[in-house]
């Protein structure tokens, strides 16, 4: 492991970039899906129980589903916002490969 | 029908699996969150090292990465409370249902019928006499009473247990059954900036020390190896990247005392790093005690590689003189373990946690392998415990024992507990205590030339290329002598390569 870079350095190996865009996009499907199984916990919990009791019980399950929920969203949104920047620097790259090749190429 | 009856009967018929089957999945959940945490930080050291992202953008991303660890964090925190109380619930809950059940079983058997019974069983012998004059309730229904009694107090459980389980989740924000709205609103329940306090490290096994590390914050942990680098550097059981951080903070505090002790190691192990760094490989410092000059130094990541190799050298070894030799030695190992496997991963380290024999006194006897041998089965206990700590899948672990170095794997396997290595191969070994199989190691390999006259001392027991020490060969150079096992041009390394890989079995 190296220290950080100094922050005038800009630099970006794309492709090792979305592949971390893509293991935060796994990470949110996966604590999608525990959300999901946690709201299918919180289901049972009322209907098993009944009552009182079943409300208190499902209610508290639900809230372990949105608290996944949110969670998995921003990772989500991160994983977004890193894999744009990974494609917005190829992007850029090419854009400017273009622009100065055509630039070589404009008759005098 | 009272109220209290009525309870009876809805206790009596909640569906108790179907509860103990909602815990369990609340259960599995709230034990994937750490391991779904650990991955998330990997991600943020990744992106925070600088190697695959540097610039504003770059810092920006690895904050808020590290930010829904933190946040996750605090949540794995309340759910792992919650949870507490759904057991609780669950527990109850099957309590209640089996009296309520055997209480309204037995109501015809309690004069005047469970219900009146119940209603005054603050007076329990007057309402019995009022219900029917000159009878005495029997034992039968006595029992169905105190079941009925029974059951409503752990009915009663059940519903503390309910509310509890939502209560234990407000630390993060919930309220009246709802969790914050959106991450922002999460994060204001969590103090995201400031490193939160820790408990010390405990003194316990390197798996003790991992679950302490792995259930600390990032920021916390951060903290932990600013605060205390000598002490985590070297702590077993601590993820690589971690004991790396700490040991690089070491050694640029040596090499801001130039006259300090260990300063010629400081320097080799520095010059050692730049070089590997600049041609583009990666190292990791996992043990730096310039006191006691004992330096692990590793090629490639040991938290995340599919196969891991330590190289442990024999006699005349110091990192000031032989860690450029002996990183040279492991990134042979590790080329030729690549071309046995292609699209592994391998991480090497010079292992040089010992006191390597230089005089007659030390080199002649075990004792220098006794305490060497303790710490070789602490580190590999250590680096197989530091991988679950980041949530990594266990890699294939070798131990390449050189000449002395094969005495302090002798020794190492008398240590109580079975060595965490899944392969050993032992190399110009000068004799081993018993046989193969004492080494508690699945695979053992040996590979001794016939011109090695350290092998034919068999200084220190059985010659490993007996038949009855039961090891599996390795192919050796006809002229090959005491140090060529890892010669390039020799078929011993590509047989090395192949045995980390797990390309090549025994037998």
């Amino acid at each position: 492991m190296t220290s950080p870079s100094p922050p005038d350095l800009v630099l970006v190996r794309p492709e090792a970039l979305a592949a971390l865009a893509g293991e935060l996009t796994g990470l949110a499907t996966e604590l999608l899906d525990d959300a999901d199984r946690c709201r299918a916990a919180a289901v049972s919990l009322s209907t098993a129980l009944d009552g009182e009791e079943g409300w208190s019980a499902g209610a508290a399950g639900a809230a372990w589903a949105e608290l996944g929920e949110v969670l998995a969203g921003r990772t989500a949104a991160l994983a977004q916002s890193v894999d744009g920047a990974a494609r917005a620097y190829v992007d850029e790259d090419a854009r400017r490969a273009g622009w100065m090749g055509r630039r070589r190429e404009t008759p005098r | 029908m009272t109220g209290v009856a009525t309870r009876l009967q809805a206790a009596a018929a909640w569906d108790v699996p179907r509860v103990q089957g909602a815990v369990t999945a609340l259960g599995e959940v709230a034990e994937r969150l750490p391991t779904w945490r650990a991955r998330l930080e990997g991600v943020a050291r990744a992106l925070g090292s600088g190697e695959v992202w540097a610039g504003p953008a770059a810092v920006s991303a690895a904050g808020a990465v590290r930010e829904v660890s933190v946040v996750t964090w605090a949540v794995e925190r309340a759910l792992g409370s919650s949870l507490t109380s759904f057991d609780r619930l669950a527990a109850e809950a099957g309590t209640a249902h089996d009296l309520a059940r055997e209480a309204l079983g037995r109501s015809d058997e309690i004069p005047g019928g469970l219900a009146a019974a119940l209603a005054g069983r603050d007076r329990l012998a007057a309402a019995v006499g009022a219900l029917v004059p000159g009878t005495a309730l029997s034992p039968s229904a006595s029992a169905a009473l105190a079941a009925a009694e029974a059951a409503l107090r752990h009915a009663a459980g059940v519903a503390a247990a309910a509310e509890d389980a939502g209560a234990a989740l407000s630390g993060v924000g919930v309220r009246e059954a709802s969790a914050p709205a959106d991450f922002p609103a999460l994060a204001t329940w969590v103090p995201v900036a400031e490193p939160m306090c820790g408990t010390a490290a405990p003194s316990g096994p390197p798996q003790a020390v991992a679950l302490w590390w792995a259930a600390l914050p990032l920021p916390t942990q951060l903290a932990a190896l600013r605060a205390d680098p000598a002490g985590l550097g070297s702590r077993d059981g601590l993820p690589a990247w971690a004991r790396d951080l700490a040991n690089r903070q070491l050694l640029a505090a040596a090499r801001d005392a130039p006259d300090g002790p260990g300063a010629a190691t400081a320097r080799a192990v520095a010059r050692r790093i730049q070089a590997e760094e600049e041609s583009g490989r990666e190292v990791q410092v996992h043990l730096l005690d310039l006191a006691a000059d004992r330096v692990v130094l590793v090629l490639g990541d040991l938290d995340t590689a599919d196969a891991v190799a330590l190289l442990v050298p024999g006699i005349h070894n110091t990192p000031a003189d032989d860690l450029g030799a002996l990183m040279g030695d492991a990134r042979d190992v590790q080329r030729a373990a690549r071309l046995a496997a292609p699209g592994i991963t391998v991480a090497t380290a010079v292992w040089l946690g010992y006191d390597s024999p230089t005089h007659p006194g030390q080199i002649l006897t075990r004792r220098n392998a006794v305490d060497g041998g303790r710490e070789l089965a602490d580190s590999l206990a250590g680096m197989r415990a530091g991988r679950r700590a980041v949530a990594a899948a266990d890699a294939r672990a070798t131990v390449l024992a050189h000449s002395y170095g094969t005495v302090v794997v002798d020794e190492a396997a008398d240590v109580p507990g079975v060595l965490d290595a899944e392969a050993v191969v032992l190399l110009g070994s000068p004799g081993m205590e018993e046989d193969a199989a004492s080494l508690e190691i699945a695979e053992v390999y040996d590979a001794a030339a016939a011109g090695d006259l350290v092998v034919a001392s068999r200084w220190f027991g059985t010659w490993t290329g007996a038949a009855d020490f039961r090891s599996t060969e390795l192919p050796v150079s006809p002229d090959a002598g005491h140090s060529d096992y890892y010669d390039p041009e020799g078929p011993t390394l590509t047989a090395i390569g192949e045995v980390v890989a797990g390309a090549r079995r025994p037998g």
